[in-house]
């Protein structure tokens, strides 16, 4: 029993701290916002960025009623100019100004274009000219003047179709050609005079001026407030006016522009691309320092909201510590923050300068603190979230935690303990730990009980078991048994089936023994196989069954692959050498007369060459296919290197029998075709040699060796032939046995001397070269060819190209030292096809004979390319030491005119079959001369051997070689003699005279 | 918990495909949220007493049912009509510099088709219910569909048509003298009778001078003379169908408008001097014109001298002459307002000021104080309109110009042309094509004159069938041009 310990709840010991830490945390972090004023700098930022609004705002108003507007800096003096130019040439002053209607009627026509120009370029929606002065003669309350306006300052009409005149006289306005106004009047007439405010734009700059310290027009202009000029139905807008004085500095008029409320909306609405904010401007004026405003002006929906379209004071107001205004709204609880800035208009000390323009940028409290309200509000969200939080999780403690431990506990207590507990998981790490802690408890000890677990039954091991007692009629039997035993009818639910049935099934199995305990499992399909292992206990059976399929298949799949060649599937040389040596070992009857074949494919180096390894590889299967027709019985076939096949059959009564049986199966064999990948069929062509046991040799290593023999000299001579070794031709042939040590001696000795031919250029008849041809000393090997097909079978023709080069260059070296040869001749060198000098090789080489590498000229065979890699060094070697390149017995081998492209030789070397008979064969004059015309193209020389008749010198001539080689022209001799005097006259005669037929 | 979480799915869910099923309604409903209010913003080129009204209006219905729906309309008033729409078309284009579009705007249905094509207009039918439609008069609706059948593009909110104004006080000594008809302003064949008798007896009153008559006569907005003159002689020139225009120009048709404009002007009957006719009245150098209901507001109450000195004059208003013998046509113009394509939020709050705004009463103080006619059946009711007129302090011009227009609507046919691709182009030919000639011909009189030719022959000269005949071909080409 566990130790007593307090007794408390998982929910009261974990989630409590957690839910009561959570909401500290809330609480901390709130504090800690709070008390370091967090909210309040949030707040400060957001003014600040309606500060940063309105001082945008400020500074593109500024700028437009200063710079652009109200510049009407020039136009004083201009207008003064043109005036008293006028007035001097009709002999009147200013001061007619003040009765002759007509003059001032002429004066503002003056003005007229200036003024509309002006207009455009400041950008004002109207500009006017006041003269101080009548303008209808007989009226003396009308003023002459000018007011011109354009609704639209953004865009201009070429043709002033845009403006519209409000004030002139009728002529003017034709000739202007602008239309009228609805409010237009011939002059201007200002009733109430002074006393009406709507007067102001004239009366006050004009009066403004006369009491002003400064003359300039600029130091005395007035902005108006808001007004209308015709009265309610014409738009409010306000003006800039300045007056106009003459030299004298008398005022006699004035100038100004306006700017209509709309279009001054409009520039404060610019930019104002947010226009669902509930922001706007107050444009205002002060003249008590700020206690009140005078409305000029208001944009965006605050004002209009929270004011109304009230034309009075924005007020009341307090001013805050940040020089904020804060607005209660005429409504009540709402409030509206303001930031102010003051525009300058006027110059310090001029008259109008008491009155100060402010725009103030507004924004209602909700919306400027929205930011820093949503913060407090989330942050007061985030603890109440947190709290929830932590409700939820003890909750979801209690719920995920505590009722899978009473679960587990619930179950534990109604489970059979005879039976294999089984737990459901809970997903829960720890518990599922406990409970699978039980589980395996749970199952040793019924596994103790002398009961196999339920856990195979999860396993996915191929694996069965089963458990037969002596006190049970019924036998244990895994899940995966029924199904490794092959069968399909898998008892539903319960694993215990009767004893008989169990042992009835596992003994089927056990019937097909394949070896100790390997069974194969009978019926259909792929063979499966199994593993059984039957264990005695104490007081019963227990079996296991396991899936060695794949084991088995691996076995069987190695042996194979160990014993047979892989290209063909028969057996390899190994296998054969196992089996065969098996069968001499026991003799006998097994053995009884026997045969060993010895074949050799005959064309498989040419089908390599032509159409690839592929179709060689298909070559080599299908004759390996055709060796079936020796039969399956009593035959072993293999192969035994690349295009060699061993065949032994035996087990025969006699030599007559056994013959027949080879004699049958060579015909079949022979007359097998194999399709080419150009479609044509190939016959099988192959040569045979075969050797008796027990006549010819009683082992096998002397049999095979016969039959090689055999088959070797098939190949020598007819081929395609199968033929049985003959002990006569066996003794005759010996050489080849002794010719290996002649060969070993000579290569050790350097037993060789090279014979030189001359060859002469076919223009000159002069001796352009020898080819040096190797001859041996040593009489076992009478010619070259002897010599090289030893060394190709004993693998010494490395040794032979080594020879070729030092002692060839030797012999050269010592023939030019003692000047025996024509000086400049150039010597042709055999060099032998795939095999190469080492690179110690070639700088001994170069040390020694760099001066003879220019008169050097190396012959190699088309078969070269064989191995371009080799050939490509070769010629790199030769060519980078100033040898040439010659291509020899061109036109024997197979695509000679890629070989002549590839190796890019210097000279090309005709082969003797194309020069013998030249001059009675017009088919191969034809192929001759087209060789002759591709090398002439490409820079090549030709060079014909084996020339030996006149006529064939001749044709040759004429066909346009450029040298020349046969016996006709010289024999190879130790010491090369000077051409026959005659011969080159001859060759001179004939060049001269193919020369004179070509032209 | 589960079960919680398929519920909150399946709500979600049904939210969602209400909302998607929501277009499928005869009317969609929206919620605005007045706390967060969609602010709209109008172009428009009112000016006067209707921009007066306009803000007035806007004051109340932001103070009022504005603040209580979440919607706050603005407007700005961007110049005139020619204005607004270059400007829109500026906006719409994205040209440098332009702002951006409005929310809604004042538009003709040749600008507001060509934004459409654009997709710059919102059909608002999808917000209005059938009964709502039904209270506006049909053919206002039918031109704001902008040719698809069952649309709403342009929102009628005040029409209007064209009448005659005369000088009565400088008719006086003339119809004094010679016994002039009034009766013959009725027709153009009257008005060019009288307008040669004009000119007849102003140039005998100095006989010091010579060829020193006036013109009675003249008018602007020209393409309603040739389009409904055209119409009324039996050719619809712009016949259009499925927003493809067929032109229809008869010569016959062509030869009768000349006959009535072109001779007259070359003649010096009828004359044009400042940049408009009402220029001309207001100087006294015309008696009589042809204008809108809504410009005939302006006609001046006294006449300005060229040295400024002026005299009050009494104005006369008759309904729109016609030719002799055919029935009656005048234009239906005037521009509604448009709402650019936005969010439903948007066009809903658009939609919902429309209605508001276009209320009978509110229609018809926004529509009879600047010379409009109201758009709803219930506000052209003679008798609300009478009570609606005792209400504001409406001049008896005003009111003669009310009555004359309402009776234009009763008894006459009213004329639109239906919008089409390139209508604007074809307008402006329609309208310059016949003044522009004129003009020319009286500059060319002027200087046959000044070469020493009498008056008689310098104009005999200048309105010959050639003279015709090239007119026409140059006017059937520019208009062949202009539409294609």
């Amino acid at each position: 029993m566990a130790r007593q310990k307090k007794q408390a709840s998982i929910v009261s010991r974990v989630v409590l701290p957690l839910l009561l830490t959570s909401v500290m945390h809330a609480v901390l972090i709130i504090g800690i916002l709070a008390v370091n004023g967090v909210f309040d700098d949030i707040k400060a930022n957001a003014l600040h960025m309606l500060d940063e609004r309105t001082q945008n705002k400020y500074q593109t108003l500024q700028t437009e009623m200063t710079l652009n507007w109200s510049y009407l800096a020039g136009m004083e003096q201009m207008l003064l100019n043109r005036f008293e130019k006028l007035m001097a040439a009709q002999g009147k002053t200013f001061a007619d100004i003040k009765t002759d209607a007509a003059l001032n009627a002429q004066l503002v026509r003056e003005a007229a274009n200036e003024l509309i120009l002006r207009m455009r370029e400041n950008d004002t929606t109207g500009i006017f000219l006041i003269l101080n002065g009548i303008g209808v003669i007989g009226k003396p309350d009308t003023y002459a003047g000018l007011y011109i306006r354009d609704t639209d300052p953004n865009a201009d009409a070429s043709d002033n179709s845009d403006l519209h005149i409000l004030r002139a006289l009728p002529p003017l306005t034709r000739e202007l050609g602008l239309s009228l106004d609805s409010f237009w009047q011939a002059c201007f007439t200002f009733p109430g005079s002074v006393s009406n405010p709507d007067n102001a734009y004239f009366y006050m700059p004009l009066y403004a001026a006369g009491s002003g310290k400064s003359t300039d027009g600029h130091h005395n202009g007035y902005w108006s407030l808001p007004f209308r000029i015709n009265g309610a139905d014409d738009s409010r807008v306000i003006t800039y006016t300045q007056p106009l004085r003459n030299r004298a500095g008398e005022v006699y008029g004035v100038i100004g522009v306006e700017i209509n409320e709309n279009y001054l909306i409009s520039v404060l609405n610019r930019g104002e691309f947010a226009r669902n904010t509930r922001g706007g401007y107050f444009l205002g004026m002060t003249t008590d320092g700020g206690l009140s405003y005078r409305r000029v002006t208001t944009v965006g929906t605050v004002y209009k909201q929270f004011f109304r379209a009230e034309d009075t004071l924005l007020a009341p107001f307090t001013v805050q510590e940040t020089g904020h205004i804060r607005i209660q709204s005429v409504r009540g609880r709402e409030v509206v923050y303001g930031s102010v800035m003051e525009l300058t208009l006027y110059p310090s000390n001029t008259p109008f300068s008491t009155q100060h323009w402010v725009l103030i940028g507004l924004e209602d409290e909700t919306t400027l603190f929205a930011f820093a309200n949503q913060v407090w509000r989330l942050f007061l969200i985030g603890a109440l979230f947190a709290a929830i939080l932590s409700a939820s999780i003890a909750w979801l403690i209690g719920r995920n935690i505590v009722r899978p431990f009473v679960r587990l506990a619930g179950s534990l207590r109604a489970s059979d303990p005879n039976h294999p507990l089984g737990l459901q998981q809970t997903g829960i790490t720890e518990v599922d730990a406990l409970a699978d802690a039980l589980v395996e408890w749970n199952h040793s000890a019924l596994e103790a009980a002398g009961r196999l677990s339920r856990v195979l039954r999860s396993a996915k091991l191929p694996v069965g078991v089963f458990e037969v007692r002596d006190d049970n009629d019924m036998a244990f039997c895994s899940d995966g048994l029924f199904r490794l035993l092959g069968r399909t009818e898998q008892p539903a639910g319960d694993n215990l089936i009767p004893k008989e049935q169990c042992w009835d099934m596992v003994n089927a199995v056990m019937q097909n023994k394949v070896e100790e305990s390997f069974f194969r499992i009978p019926g259909e399909g792929a063979p499966r196989f199994v593993r059984v292992e039957i264990m005695q206990e104490e007081n019963g059976v227990v079996g296991t069954v396991m899936d060695v399929t794949s084991e088995v298949e691996d076995r069987h799949r190695i042996e194979r692959e160990r014993d047979h060649d892989l290209l063909t599937g028969i057996l390899n040389r190994r296998a054969f050498d196992s089996s065969a040596e098996g069968l001499f070992i026991r003799r006998g009857a097994a053995l009884g007369v026997a045969a060993v074949i010895m074949l050799d494919l005959d064309n498989l180096k040419y089908l390599n060459d032509t159409y690839g390894h592929d179709c060689g590889d298909g070559y080599i299967r299908t004759f390996a296919e055709a060796l079936r027709l020796f039969g399956m019985e009593n035959a072993l076939v293999a192969r035994r290197s690349g295009d060699e096949f061993l065949v032994l059959l035996h087990g025969g009564k006699t030599k007559a029998e056994m013959r027949e049986r080879v004699q049958r199966a060579w015909k079949g064999i022979v007359e097998r075709t194999y399709q080419l990948p150009d479609g044509t069929l190939y016959q099988l062509r192959v040569s045979g040699g075969l050797a008796w046991f027990p006549d010819d040799a009683d082992n096998l290593n002397q049999l095979i060796q016969y039959a090689d023999f055999a088959m070797y000299k098939v190949k020598r001579n007819a081929k395609g032939t199968l033929e049985e070794f003959n002990f006569r031709d066996y003794s005759e042939d010996a050489f080849l046995i002794s010719g290996r040590d002649a060969l070993d001696r000579m290569i050790d000795k350097q037993l060789v001397r090279f014979a030189l031919q001359p060859i002469l250029s076919a223009s000159t008849g002069d001796v352009y070269g020898y080819e040096l041809l190797m001859r041996t000393n040593v009489r076992e090997l009478p010619d070259p060819t002897t010599v090289l097909r030893l060394a190709s079978a004993e693998g010494k023709l490395q040794h032979i190209e080594r020879l070729t080069w030092f002692k060839g260059l030797e012999t050269i070296r010592q023939l030019t030292q003692n000047q025996v040869t024509q000086p400049h001749a150039r010597f042709f060198l055999n060099s032998i096809a795939n095999h190469v000098l080492t690179e110690d090789e070639e700088a001994q080489l170069t040390k020694g004979y760099r001066a003879l590498f220019s008169r050097l000229v190396v012959e190699v065979t088309e078969g070269e390319r064989n191995n371009e890699a080799y050939t490509r060094r070769k010629l790199e070697f030769v060519r980078r030491h100033g040898g040439l390149i010659a291509i020899d017995d061109y036109g024997t081998g197979y695509n000679s005119e890629v070989a002549l492209i590839q190796i890019n030789a210097d000279i090309v070397k005709l082969d003797i079959s194309f020069v013998h008979g030249v001059d009675a064969d017009e088919d191969k004059q034809v192929r001759i001369q087209s060789l002759i015309s591709y090398a002439k193209d490409r820079g090549i020389a030709v060079l014909a051997e084996g020339v030996e008749t006149s006529e064939e010198l001749q044709t040759l001539i004429q066909l346009g070689v450029d040298y020349l080689q046969g016996y006709y022209l010289g024999a190879p001799q130790y010491q090369p003699m000077e051409p026959d005097d005659l011969l080159r006259q001859e060759i001179r005669r004939l060049k001269s005279r193919a020369e004179d037929a070509a032209q | 918990m589960k079960k919680s979480i398929s519920l909150c799915v399946l709500l979600i869910a049904g939210i969602i495909l209400t909302l998607i099923s929501c277009p499928a309604m005869a009317q969609v409903k929206v919620r605005l949220n007045p706390k967060a209010p969609q602010t709209l913003m109008i172009w428009h080129y009112y000016n006067g007493i209707q921009q007066q009204v306009f803000d007035r209006l806007l004051l109340t219905f932001n103070e009022e049912l504005g603040a209580k729906e979440g919607i706050i309309v603005e407007a700005h008033s961007q110049g005139s009509i020619n204005d607004l729409a270059t400007k829109l078309l500026q906006a719409a284009n994205r040209e440098p510099g332009a702002e951006n579009m409005p929310d809604m705007f004042a538009a003709y249905a040749d600008t507001a088709f060509q934004l459409d094509q654009m997709g710059f207009v919102a059909d608002l039918a999808p917000y209005m219910t059938a009964d709502e439609r039904a209270e506006y008069v049909e053919s206002y609706m039918q031109e704001g569909e902008l040719g698809t059948h069952g649309a709403l593009k342009v929102f009628p909110t005040a029409k209007s048509t064209e009448l005659l104004l005369l000088n009565a006080t400088d008719w006086e000594p003339f119809a004094a003298d010679t016994g002039a008809d009034k009766a013959l302003l009725a027709t153009w064949e009257g008005i060019v009778s009288l307008s040669k008798a004009f000119y007849e007896w102003s140039d005998a009153q100095t006989p010091e001078v010579a060829d020193d008559g006036k013109a009675l006569f003249g008018r602007d907005a020209f393409a309603n003379y040739m389009l409904i003159g055209s119409l009324q002689l039996g050719k619809e020139m712009f016949q259009v169908s499925d927003g493809i225009v067929n032109l229809q120009v008869d010569e016959a048709i062509m030869r009768k408008l000349w006959d009535h404009y072109y001779v007259p002007f070359v003649n010096g009957w009828f004359g044009a001097y400042g940049r408009f006719r009402s220029d001309d009245v207001k100087t006294g150098r015309l008696l009589a014109l042809v204008g809108s209901t809504s410009g005939a507001l302006y006609f001046p109450t006294e006449v300005t001298r060229d040295d400024g000195t002026t005299y009050p004059i009494a104005c006369e208003v008759y309904p729109l002459p016609n030719f002799a013998g055919t029935e009656p046509y005048a234009v239906q113009q005037g521009a509604g307002l448009v709402v650019t394509s936005s969010t439903q939020e948007k066009e809903y709050a658009a939609t919902f000021f429309l209605k508001w705004f276009t209320e009978v009463h509110k229609n018809i103080e926004f529509s009879i104080r600047s010379g409009y006619l109201p758009v709803k059946y219930a506000a052209n009711d003679q008798t609300l309109l009478d009570q609606s007129i005792k209400d504001y302090t409406i001049t008896p011009l005003l009111r003669r110009i009310i009555d004359v227009g309402l009776s234009i609507t009763e008894n006459y046919r009213l004329y639109t042309n239906s919008a089409f691709q390139h209508g604007n182009a074809a307008r402006q030919v329609v309208e310059t094509s016949m003044t522009q000639a004129a003009m020319q011909a009286l500059a060319q009189r002027d200087m046959l004159m000044a070469q020493g030719l009498s008056r008689d022959a310098a104009i005999q000269s200048l309105t010959t069938d050639e003279a015709f005949a090239e007119w026409y071909a140059g006017f059937t080409a520019s208009l062949a041009e202009a539409v294609r």
